[in-house]
């Protein structure tokens, strides 16, 4: 007997603990209702969860109750309510003789007017008990991780299409970068503060030829396109040019395209990582905001600087001012195969042909006999 | 083990997507009776998704039914009885992850008929479906986004429409019947969308109609027995008027003189569009 009470105290237990339970849940869901639907619920003084009665209702005709009247169950209004009337999970019915001087609310329920007045407004509100997830509104750790390695993959992708297709420009615009610095900002930073003015002025241009204002919208296109492009050859050499100093080493049997990938992924994970670091310490927004600071001073310097040097250089067509296209290397002479003795001067200077010129030969001709 | 591995990470990879689109699902009802009957200005505010506005004949004021998602909108529910204004409509969250699904937003509003409205919709990216008979409308503003929008007038206006104002930007909005709204003045603004305007039904007085078209199209439905007189101020801008003839600088309808009642148009334009097309003929 003992036994068989022992096995089934739990359930009797458990039993015990259903009611608490349930009331637990509803309640939950009621606070949860009312937090959720407060923008349903504008203009209305809601009652807290633990003011809503359980059980249904009826106000008997003849009868006036002080509002607000809130229940968990069904309201059936036959009286008067002075105020305002709620129902959790149940219906508000007023019937003829119902008045509700206030406004009539059901969650997860209707509102029946069958011929009573309600003063208010009749609001139905369903589904407002289930638990909504808020949307995100700041982007976590991971977001800006992958966010840093996107740009990370496109500016590697685009600055490997600029090495392919166009590497001479790109050396041009580094070899400015790397030796003509100073100009270079200086020139990126006026450059910056012309864009905006420059664009105002080409419009003011084209308006003022009356038949150019139909080139206006693809003016301004190709002239965003134009500094855009401007803008990432710039950068891509100041990243080579960073990688290439960070890099120092240059891998043996390396060719001079493959020097100058290497230089290019060097930098773009030196100002990438700078970002990284920033987006890792995302959970710490003060150090995070330093990072970003950082990261964002160090690419802007580049990127003025790239934008400069490529002005100077012509989008690296010439060579800027003051900075050598190419080193001139001045090149060892062969080995000479005479004894040093008898070996002749070395020549300074030489040209394909002899100043004095060359003797023409004479045609040999047929001789009659 | 590894098997084991593959169906949980297999599991994993087919909640993804459904959790990436989670979405709740509300609805809200709002009425009001209808007590008395003094101007009511009502102002609908949805901006994607489907929207209805019809004319109902019981004993509502107005009968809103919302249904939206709670993680991707909020609604806007205000009415003031004092100085009876109605606003209603959802406002979107900008930076919910999980992109723009509004499919399954809807919005109908129900409104009195008998009772003087101004009625300012603006309806953005939304489907609009927009049944105006018989409302008393003194004004009536529709603003279009990027879909289409369709209103009609099957049944008279019981109030003098003193402005129609349709701003359509890229989106295409239709409006039938207008011979039915009784208005004084139309106001089109068309940026690159379309902008259709049916003057069918019965007339009770003249009309004025301003449109502007930037890059978009004014197609225009005009009653035969309607004078027409067009002033246009346009730079390459396309006119197709058939019938239509120039006098004094206008162009008039052969009937510009004798017909009962007339609309005077007043059309400007840069690269836009304009046609004119005659009913009941």
């Amino acid at each position: 007997m003992r036994w068989t009470a022992g096995l089934f105290a739990p359930a009797i237990i458990a039993a015990g603990a259903l009611p608490a339970l349930g009331q637990n849940q509803r309640d939950t869901s009621l606070v949860r209702a009312l937090a959720n639907a407060r923008h349903e619920l504008v203009g209305i003084a809601v009652p807290p969860a633990d003011s809503f009665t359980v059980g249904d209702r009826e106000i008997p005709v003849g009868t006036t109750v002080a509002g607000p009247v809130a229940i968990v169950g069904t309201l059936r209004v036959a009286g008067t309510i002075a105020g305002d009337a709620f129902a959790y999970g149940g219906d508000i019915i007023v019937v003829d003789s119902g008045h509700i001087a206030g406004s009539a609310v059901s969650f997860d329920g209707r509102v029946r007017v069958n011929g009573g007045l309600v003063d208010g407004d009749v609001r139905t509100i369903q589904g407002a008990g289930q638990a909504v997830q808020l949307p995100a509104t700041t982007r976590s750790t991971g977001d800006y991780v992958a966010l840093t390695l996107g740009w990370a993959a496109i500016v590697l992708i685009v600055g490997i299409g600029v090495l392919v297709f166009g590497g001479k420009t790109l050396d041009s615009v580094a070899v400015a970068v790397d030796e003509d610095f100073g100009r270079a900002f200086i020139t990126g930073l006026g450059a910056t503060l012309a864009i905006a003015p420059a664009l105002a002025l080409l419009v003011v241009g084209l308006v003022l030829t009356l038949l150019g204002i139909l080139l206006v919208p693809f003016a301004i296109v190709a002239y965003v396109l134009a500094v855009t492009g401007l803008i990432t050859l710039g950068s891509l050499a100041a990243v080579r040019i960073t990688g290439q100093s960070l890099a120092r080493k240059r891998r043996a049997g390396l060719s001079e395209r493959g020097a100058a990938l290497q230089a290019l992924v060097v930098g773009v994970v030196f100002y990438m990582g700078l970002w990284l670091v920033a987006a890792l310490l995302t959970s710490a927004p003060a150090a995070a905001t330093v990072a970003r600071v950082i990261a964002f001073a160090v690419t802007w310097a580049a990127a003025t600087v790239g934008l400069g040097a490529t002005i100077l250089t012509r989008a690296g067509t010439r060579p800027a001012h003051g900075t050598a296209r190419a080193p001139i290397v001045a090149q060892e002479p062969p080995a000479s195969p005479f004894a040093p003795e008898l070996a002749p001067p070395p020549a300074h200077w030489e040209t394909p042909t002899p100043v004095s010129g060359v003797v023409a030969a004479r045609r040999p001709t047929s001789v009659k006999r | 083990m590894t098997s084991h591995w593959s169906i949980r990470l297999g599991a994993v990879a087919a909640l993804l997507p459904i959790a990436a689109t989670a979405q709740s699902w509300r609805t809200f009802d709002v009425a009001r009776q209808l007590r008395e009957s003094t101007t009511l200005g009502v102002h609908v505010a949805f901006g994607a998704g489907r929207v209805s506005v019809q004319p109902t004949d019981g004993r509502n004021l107005f009968d809103v039914h919302l249904r939206y998602d709670a993680e991707r909108a909020e609604p806007i529910y205000r009415y003031d009885a004092g100085t009876r204004r109605l606003e209603v409509g959802v406002r979107h969250f900008s930076n919910v992850k999980g992109g723009r699904n509004y499919k399954g937003s809807e919005l109908q509003v129900a409104l009195a008929r008998g009772v003087p409205m101004q009625l300012e919709l603006d309806v953005g990216a939304a489907e609009g479906d927009i049944d105006l008979t018989g409302l008393g409308l003194e004004k009536l503003t529709i603003k279009g986004g990027a879909t289409e929008t369709r209103v009609r007038f099957d049944a008279p206006n019981p109030s003098r429409l003193t402005l129609l104002r349709v701003d359509a930007g890229a989106a295409k909005i239709s409006l039938q019947g207008l011979g039915h709204a009784n208005i004084e003045r139309v106001d089109g603004n068309v940026g690159v969308g379309k902008l259709e305007l049916d003057f069918g039904g019965p007339w009770r007085g003249d009309m004025e109609l301003s449109v502007t078209s930037a890059l978009g199209a004014v197609v225009l439905a005009v009653p035969a027995d309607i004078g027409i007189r067009v002033e246009k101020t346009s730079f390459l801008h396309s006119f197709d008027a058939p019938g239509l003839r120039k006098e004094n600088g206008y162009w008039v309808s052969e009937n510009w003189a004798t017909a009962k009642y007339k609309l005077r148009i007043r059309a400007t334009g840069t690269l836009g569009s304009l046609e004119i097309s005659r009913m009941g003929r």
